[in-house]
């Protein structure tokens, strides 16, 4: 991830810092614990927002433990690590409209626990947040910053905020995980097609909707690449059942294979 | 008309619902799964509906397996006229071939046991009238029969043909039959054989035979003791001895020969060969013990007379009326006229017709029911080695 940016900035103390780091004359002014983070040179801040809206719960018939959230936290779990071996902050963030899941900008080993801690207890469910609901976050994500956006990238909110992040100067890598369903869709027979989030079905023939479905998915995604790169954002797309070192390898070169 | 003779079982009927609401069920059968990339899928329509309509012929074979099912249990029957044709029956001797054009769709047959067709040979003597009456009650109403006669039919009973149908009967007249002679019965060949001592007796026998007409004059019997052979062509013969008969007598009543023995003592002697039946008495005296016993030797008859032929034992004897009596124990008796004028003899209407047996259905039921199973599980078989990857 290489080394960050070096910035002055005094930030209120927050468990899990270490307390080497605080400003006493800062306190002794103010009464109030301040961490001087311009002391030292600071490392990179990486801010993990995962999708965990209910598409995210889709899984492949073969392997249906391992959904597409499974996959993410998996993935995010990775990051995590490689980040706290490198030294850097990290951040962690899962969104959906019902709850708004959170694991404050820390570091080392204590901070990756409780993130991953978080991650263990991640469930997907209701829709992808709107931007009005997401505008907590934006007090946190400062400038500068990479942020890891694990979604399908089926929610045109989600593509609003990847290019809106990346226009407002972070450093945006969108990682779309897709099922081999939406990459094959080796079904057959009459299927009901739920749509997760909206409740929306469609029965039909899988087999002699093979064709035609592949064609439009192939071309939305190549839509969704083109804007996402215009906007400035990197995508970088994960079929689930790949191993993880085909996505972990480009996320963290920021070079897609 | 189909009637059912357990029609509770159509309540099985009620089953037919069973296949519907499968293949209902089936048409909802599609498993839902969750697709988040629902929006860039369309369904092909026209491919759903040709997977209901191939569904149909299956749907429609297990309705009629069920419907034939509780078609047999209901047992159905048919009661309706069966199609038969119209039946011209020949009494043998009538003129037929003159006929031939007239009824060209009808059966044909000869009036015989059997209903021979005409192309076989004609048969001998019949029962003419019982064999009618036969036909008549084995044909379902409504079918027309004719009959071809002769201009003198024989083969005639005591009854008058009385049958349920207007029957065409048709003598054929211009061509009459050759009478035969008049049935006079050939004359009776009788003998008689007796112990020296019962030689009285049997002339006493003989007289009363002439008597009765069985005879003709005393000269015609064939007298002789007991020790002399008798002729084969003997009908009658008249044991007056206490010894048995000789083997060749016994042979002779296997044949067919009728055997009259007096037994003076209280048993006879019995024959070598037993009675095939318990003996039957055939007539007893009302003035004393005395009575006459039948029994069955071979095709012959054994008459057993348990009297001594004397007034005490046999107040009869000695009766005006003796020599018919006689008769009566012989059973001689004139046969019964058989033939008639064809037209005096016309069957005439009456009774009421035979019910016809229902047509028992079930055996097609049956079948049916089997060749749709098969259908059925051959659709099913094709559907799913259609369905195989």
């Amino acid at each position: 991830m290489g080394a960050g940016l070096e910035f002055a900035q005094y930030r209120p103390y927050q468990a899990g810092d270490d307390p080497k780091q605080i400003d006493w004359k800062l306190y002794a002014r103010t009464d109030r614990l301040y961490v001087r983070e311009a002391e030292r040179e600071s490392p990179l801040t990486i801010w993990l927002l995962l999708d965990a809206s209910a598409s995210m719960q889709q899984s492949d018939p073969q392997r249906p433990a391992w959904t597409r959230i499974a996959a993410a936290s998996v993935l995010a779990a990775c990051v995590l690590d490689v980040a706290m071996r490198q030294g850097d902050r990290f951040a962690i963030a899962a969104l959906n409209d019902r709850v708004q899941q959170q694991q404050a900008e820390s570091s080392g080993r204590r901070g990756r626990d409780l993130a991953e801690r978080m991650l263990k207890a991640l469930r997907a469910e209701g829709r992808f947040p709107s931007a009005r609901q997401t505008q907590p976050l934006w007090q946190y994500l400062r400038s500068g910053q990479l942020v890891v956006l694990l979604s399908d990238g089926f929610d045109p909110e989600c593509e609003a905020l990847a290019v809106r992040l990346a226009a407002t100067g972070r450093e945006v890598r969108f990682v779309q995980l897709l099922t081999a369903s939406e990459r094959d869709f080796a079904l057959r027979g009459d299927v009901t097609f739920v749509d997760p989030e909206t409740g929306a079905e469609l029965t039909g023939d899988a087999a002699s909707m093979r064709a035609d479905f592949l064609a439009r998915f192939a071309t939305a995604q190549t839509q969704l690449r083109t804007r996402l790169a215009s906007g400035g954002v990197t995508m970088l797309q994960w079929v689930i059942d790949a191993p993880i070192e085909t996505i972990l390898v480009p996320l963290c070169t920021g070079i897609p294979r | 008309m189909i009637t059912f003779l357990t029609p509770g079982m159509l309540a099985l009927l009620a089953a037919l619902g069973i296949p519907l609401l499968i293949h209902l069920r089936q048409r909802d059968r599609a498993r839902p799964i969750p697709f988040a990339a629902l929006r860039w899928l369309h369904a092909a329509e026209q491919q759903r509906r040709r997977r209901r309509w191939r569904d149909l012929p299956l749907l429609l074979v297990r309705l009629a397996v069920l419907t034939m099912f509780a078609l047999f249990l209901a047992a159905p029957h048919w009661n309706g006229t069966r199609f038969t044709p119209a039946r011209v029956a020949v009494i043998p001797g009538a003129d037929w071939q003159r006929f031939r054009a007239r009824w060209p769709d009808a059966q044909w047959h000869w009036l015989a046991p059997g209903w021979p067709a005409l192309d076989s040979k004609p048969p001998a003597q019949v029962a003419t009238a019982s064999l009618l009456r036969q036909l008549d009650r084995e044909l379902p109403p409504g079918v027309p029969l004719h009959v071809l006669a002769p201009s003198e039919v024989d083969g005639l009973d005591g009854g008058a043909i009385v049958l349920t149908r207007t029957v065409d009967w048709q003598p054929s007249g211009d061509r009459l039959q050759p009478t035969p002679a008049t049935p006079n019965s050939p004359p009776l060949r009788l003998a008689l054989r007796a112990e020296a001592k019962q030689t009285h007796t049997a002339r006493l026998l003989v007289q009363a035979l002439v008597a009765n007409g069985m005879l003709a004059t005393a000269a015609e019997a064939d007298f002789g003791s007991e020790t002399e052979p008798i002729a084969e062509t003997t009908d009658i013969l008249i044991w007056l001895a206490d010894t048995a008969p000789p083997p060749a007598v016994h042979a002779w009543l296997h044949r067919g020969g009728k055997l009259l023995r007096v037994c003076a003592e209280a048993d006879c002697p019995a024959l070598p060969d037993p009675a095939s039946r318990q003996p039957l008495r055939l007539w007893s005296s009302r003035r004393g013990p005395a009575f006459l016993q039948a029994s069955a030797h071979g095709s012959g008859q054994l008459l057993d007379l348990h009297a001594r032929l004397q007034a005490q034992a046999l107040p009869e004897w000695v009766e005006p009326d003796f020599p018919a009596l006689l008769r009566v124990w012989l059973q001689a008796i004139d046969p019964e006229p058989t033939r008639a004028p064809a037209t005096a003899v016309a069957p005439i209407r009456g009774g009421s017709p035979w019910p016809v047996s229902p047509l028992d259905l079930r055996p097609v039921t049956l079948v049916l029911l089997f060749v749709l199973l098969l259908a059925e599980r051959w659709l099913v078989w094709r559907q799913l080695r259609g369905a195989a990857p």
